[in-house]
């Protein structure tokens, strides 16, 4: 029985483009938060998110040729994943959260509402760059635009994201 | 907060990821300066804090739904490679492909059945056997419009009769079961003709090969090719022959026979006439005065006239046989007359059920005219006939037939 976790994501892939389906799972378990909260970010709906990310998998299992020739995982993960999050993404209910304004919970979803209320490109390089921490180039890989533009789309939804939170969002808690 | 703010803060969130020396030491002194970007900064890193502290994990049973997406694809990819199409490889595993209009399986069972069913009556009455033509003689195969024919019962004293070597000690075997053969008389009969077909079919090759082959033995051929009687015909015709072939497959068979349970070869079975001892009931056919009566009866019971003018015989067309009488007592005599326009060889014998020469009263030249045969009912070893049915067939270069002797 291989120990999944000591391979690399490459390795794990040729490994699945072969079938292995424990290595497939390792993946799966390596990547999937990062990939489910995206789709989160980017839907604002946890559950439309946790479809998405399913049938994600589906989707990557029939790139695993491609993802052991040499590619990225993250990257064909998140090119996916921003194809189908840009097509798929919804205004959502802008209604703010009832309780307690300094709690997770509110603050999370006052978050998520306003990351849906940014552009779907911007949210997407915001998500991207940003909270997920991709280097600019594999971003644009993902967006199908250059590093240059990735990084203006980043932060002009930072921009967006900061006056739909308002002043003082973060003042009384992390920050 | 500007854009530019926020390109400043992303340039300095990538510094630990490249270490640009001097290129970052301006906007860290501009966020040092300035207070606004200090509290934007923080808020900037505090975000970031934020959304990953509520980002959802997936669970197992997310991640056991993942798998089994991915073997759906699987499959679903296997599916596209075997139709080709990956909709229908979709619309396969989402079950709305629709059911290939056609005949119900029950049907086809149904079908089925009554085939076998039909098959097995047809094996029964013996209309259906194991194709003999591969082992007939190439001038016996006819076109498709010829049938195999099969002789399928197999009584137990027709077996033994036609196991046993064909001598007197298998005609001997075969008549000590005569009740038997009484009994299943109707399977045995069946035999009967099948041989008899054999032989007039091989007389009937003969008289069209005259010259390529002169009279000899009768070599029995391994197997028959019978004509079905009304059918259009591509092979030769037989004349008379082939109408008497139809008339003994026509023959009524009896119900109380049981069914045959196995098919056999005859070949090895058939009564070699070769063998047979010369004809000592017979006499040598000697010229008659016209309307003379039957030759008186020789010691061993056969007479033979012969009614016709050397080299002056009736037309080929009146070439015939005639019997007195078709029902004899044991111990009778029979009286054959054959009509023959030349002298030439005529072969008359009697055959038992079992497909046994039982008595030769004719075997060479014979004619031209009239020529009666009358013998004893007695076999060539001079032992009387038992009660039962007998076949007399003639074969002359004319005419072949066979008669149903009946002995009471």
């Amino acid at each position: 029985m291989p120990v999944y976790e000591h391979y690399s994501d490459e390795q794990l892939a040729v490994a699945a483009r072969d079938d292995d389906n424990g290595a497939w799972e390792a993946l799966i378990r390596r990547h999937g938060q990062r990939l489910l909260a995206f789709y989160t970010r980017m839907s604002g709906d946890e559950s439309l998110a946790r479809e998405l990310w399913v049938q994600a998998w589906g989707e990557l299992w029939k790139l695993r040729g491609t993802l052991a020739g040499g590619g990225k995982v993250a990257t064909a993960m998140f090119s996916l994943a921003a194809r189908t999050a840009v097509r798929v993404a919804v205004t959502g209910n802008l209604r703010p959260p009832q309780g307690d304004p300094s709690s997770l919970e509110v603050r999370a979803e006052r978050l998520r509402q306003a990351l849906v209320a940014v552009p779907p490109r911007s949210r997407a390089a915001l998500c991207l760059c940003y909270l997920d921490s991709l280097p600019y180039d594999e971003a644009g890989r993902c967006l199908g635009c250059g590093a240059g533009e990735t990084k203006q789309l980043c932060a002009d939804g930072y921009v967006a994201l900061a006056q739909h939170l308002g002043p003082g969002f973060l003042d009384a808690g992390l920050a | 907060m500007t854009t530019n703010d926020a390109l400043l803060f992303m340039d300095l969130d990538r510094q630990g990821d490249q270490d640009q020396g001097t290129l970052f030491d301006e906007p860290r002194r501009r966020l040092s300066r300035d207070p606004s970007l200090r509290s934007g900064w923080a808020q900037y890193q505090a975000l970031r804090a934020l959304a990953w502290e509520c980002a959802p994990e997936p669970g197992e049973r997310m991640v056991r739904h993942a798998l089994q997406q991915t073997r759906r694809e699987r499959v679903q990819g296997q599916l596209a490679r075997s139709t080709g199409s990956d909709d229908m490889a979709r619309e396969i595993l989402l079950g709305r492909v629709k059911h290939r209009a056609g005949v119900p399986a029950w049907i086809w069972l149904l079908l089925l059945i009554a085939s076998l069913g039909f098959g097995a009556m047809a094996w029964h009455q013996g209309l259906i056997g194991p194709d003999p033509s591969g082992d007939a003689a190439p001038a016996a195969k006819g076109g498709d419009d010829t049938v195999s024919f099969e002789f399928p019962a197999q009584t137990e004293p027709a077996q033994a009769a036609l196991s046993a070597p064909a001598d007197v000690s298998g005609v001997g075997a075969a008549e000590a079961a005569g009740s038997e053969d009484v009994k299943h008389e109707d399977s045995a009969s069946r035999q009967a003709r099948r041989l008899l077909r054999e032989e007039l079919h091989q007389a009937d090759l003969r008289a069209k090969q005259p010259k390529a082959t002169p009279p000899g033995p009768i070599q029995a051929p391994r197997a028959v090719v019978a004509q079905r009687p009304g059918r259009p015909s591509a092979a030769p015709d037989y004349g008379q022959t082939t109408s008497l072939q139809a008339e003994l497959m026509a023959a009524p068979t009896d119900a109380s026979v049981q069914a045959p349970t196995q098919a056999r070869p005859v070949a090895a079975s058939v009564a070699s006439p070769t063998k047979a001892a010369p004809p000592a009931p017979m006499l040598v056919p000697t010229a008659a005065p016209p309307q003379a009566p039957p030759a008186a009866s020789q010691a061993s019971g056969a007479s033979v006239g012969q009614d016709a003018s050397a080299g002056a015989g009736p037309p080929s067309d009146q070439a015939g046989m005639a019997l007195d009488s078709n029902d004899i007592v044991v111990g009778g005599r029979l009286r054959a007359t054959l009509t023959l326009p030349e002298a030439k060889a005529v072969d008359l014998r009697l055959f038992d059920i079992s497909g046994k020469a039982v008595l030769t009263i004719a075997d060479g030249p014979a004619g031209p005219g009239t020529v009666i045969y009358a013998v004893d009912a007695k076999d060539d070893n001079g032992q009387p006939l038992g009660a039962g049915t007998y076949y007399l067939r003639v074969m002359t270069a004319w005419f072949s037939r066979v008669e149903p002797i009946q002995i009471h």
